[in-house]
């Protein structure tokens, strides 16, 4: 079921009036909590036995350790370290399982023939590597007295609320669950601002990020080889704006979507191609897993900065490597990852060293250089395989004879818009939500009515899945 | 953990002024907007209407939801409030249709 489609949009109207209409706010949960398995089982039935599995063991691990004495250490590390490593294996299982085989097979293949291993055909559960991040922060917030221990009524509502299940952000349980202890409150600013994310999420997805790529970037990846550099480089260019638009479209209609019912999650993207270094990339994109990756990995498997220069750069670039593994079984991200780690280590690097205070590059360089790393990457996460990205750069420097020169004015266009939107203020929706909110109701239905109508005209017909939902 | 403005977009700056209206008024007009907005768009989109009942898995109750978007999808192409739609749409299909000059290469889909 997904967000843009008709589908949705009734399954909502019906969890709106459901859940407004709960006479207490355990009825509203419950009612929340079917919803969200209706949801989740839309995409398929047998995987939401998991949800539910997953929620009940991060639950009764964290009830563990709290019920551990003080004095008990050993054993309240112990429970942590269980529960971490449960929720690693069901996330490793479905996602790792049949990758490493297949690297197993090729090693064992190095022997001789007959020494192939059987393969499962693992199929991934839609947000397992979401819900599972979320498990764990809550487990570790507990057992660090970050957070109380939640009912369980709650973390099964944290764990499987509709919105953010699929593809984030991933909301902790200190954001989520003192929202869902009380009955939630709204007001017209913060229904006025969910509207507006509702709307500009559906123009960035349904508009650009669907038309650029089934238009454009799409035939150019599958045949590097047919086109020409120019074709190349704004293929480049048009996924770094295409999976901009098509994330940041989802986190910003789940935001939304839950501000309707009464529940605020955190910003999980803030226009990250005007950063002007990785770093600052990585407190723009994908907000959310940044901050888990940088709380839970880098500071506290890890140890973060805490020993030493070069153990803080080994911990940056094994941060990066494994956030890259996170996305995929591929060698793609590994290679995506370690790219985004070995720049944020040469960038610390730099910034530490004699020169780095001296040589400052103008912000706007600063910036085509970062946007121009982050879409060297991007070109190994879209490709297939290693071979593949390496075809496409290699490409943009020896093009072949009779190359193509595909982009249309169009999606030229849709490529300028997707990077200008960059460049816009901060606070734009903020200030257009403020003036909105005191308008009469019945002029707000009509501008909703009007906008979704004029994106309706334009979307592509059909909705592709977010690319997030393969994650 | 406190919820601040960076944090959380649906937080305007002032709201906890607004918050002094009753949460019963801010849910009434919310219901009044998603209201008007689902029958405008009923009145003014009744092609998505039909498109989503074409893709239904095959069944008599989506038959019958089948006939209904139809029928009701020509009523409002007779009345004319498709049109602006419709209008909108072929603009659109043009912008998706034009090429640079000299630049004939159909696009792959």
């Amino acid at each position: 079921m997904l967000f843009p489609t008709l589908t949705f949009g009734l399954f909502f109207l019906a969890v709106y009036v459901l859940v407004w209409g709960a006479w207490s706010n355990d009825w509203r949960k419950l009612i929340l909590l079917v919803a969200s398995w209706i949801f989740y089982g839309a995409w398929d039935w047998r995987f939401v036995p998991l949800l539910i599995i997953s929620a009940l063991l991060n639950w009764g691990v964290a009830a563990l350790i709290v019920a551990s004495p003080e004095v008990a250490g050993g054993r309240r590390k112990l429970l942590l370290v269980t529960g971490v490593t449960l929720n690693l294996l069901i996330l490793g299982f479905f996602k790792y399982f049949d990758f490493l085989g297949e690297q197993l097979s090729g090693l064992l293949g190095l022997l001789g023939p007959g020494h192939d291993l059987p393969l499962m055909q693992v199929i991934l559960p839609v947000g397992v590597s979401f819900f599972t991040f979320q498990g764990i922060s809550y487990v570790v917030d507990v057992a660090n007295k970050r957070v109380p221990p939640a009912r369980l009524l709650d973390i099964l509502t944290l764990m499987s609320f509709f919105p953010h299940l699929v593809a984030g952000p991933i909301v902790r349980a200190a954001d989520l669950v003192p929202q869902f202890q009380e009955k939630p409150r709204i007001n017209r600013g913060m229904v006025t601002m969910g509207l507006l994310l509702i709307i500009w999420g559906l123009f960035k997805k349904a508009v650009i990020a669907s038309e650029l790529a089934t238009q454009f970037v799409d035939p150019v990846f599958d045949s590097p080889g047919t086109h020409g550099s120019l074709d190349l480089v704004l293929a480049a260019y048009g996924y770094a704006v295409q999976i901009y638009c098509d994330f940041s479209a989802y986190s910003d209609m789940a935001i939304g979507i839950a501000a309707l019912l009464g529940y605020k999650f955190p910003r999980n993207f803030d226009q990250p191609y005007r950063s002007a270094s990785l770093q600052e990339f990585w407190r723009r994109w994908h907000i959310s897993l940044s901050r888990w990756l940088r709380d839970y990995l880098y500071i506290e498997a890890l140890g973060g900065n805490r020993k030493g220069r070069l153990l803080t750069y080994r911990n940056l670039f094994l941060t990066m490597l494994l956030g890259g593994l996170w996305h995929g079984a591929n060698w793609t991200f590994v290679i995506w990852g370690a790219l985004h780690g070995g720049a944020l280590v040469v960038e610390r690097a730099w910034s530490r060293g004699p020169l780095g205070g001296k040589l400052i590059l103008p912000r706007w360089v600063a910036i085509l250089l970062t946007f121009h790393v982050v879409t060297l990457g991007w070109i190994f996460f879209r490709a297939k395989s290693f071979n593949e990205a390496i075809g496409f750069i290699g490409g943009i420097f020896s093009p072949a004879q009779d190359s193509l020169f595909t982009a249309t004015p169009l999606v030229c266009l849709l490529i300028a818009l997707g990077l200008v939107i960059h460049a816009m203020p901060a606070d734009g929706f903020t200030r257009i939500a403020t003036a909105v909110r005191r308008w009469p109701a019945p002029v707000v239905g009509v501008a909703v009515a009007l906008l979704i109508l004029i994106v309706e005209t334009m979307r592509y017909e059909g909705v592709a899945p977010f690319i997030y939902f393969r994650f | 953990m406190a919820i601040n403005q960076y944090e959380f977009p649906v937080d305007l700056p002032d709201s906890e002024r607004e918050d002094g209206h009753r949460h019963a008024h801010a849910l009434t007009w919310t219901t009044i907007v998603i209201a008007v907005a689902t029958v405008l768009l009923a009145l003014f989109n009744a092609q998505s209407l039909s498109e989503w009942t074409e893709e239904l898995d095959p069944s008599p109750t989506a038959a019958i939801a089948l006939d209904h978007a139809e029928r009701w999808k020509a009523t409002t192409d007779q009345v004319g409030l498709s049109a602006p739609r419709t209008r909108l749409h072929r603009v659109w299909k043009t912008m998706e249709a034009a090429r640079w000059p000299g630049q004939d290469e159909p696009v792959t889909e």
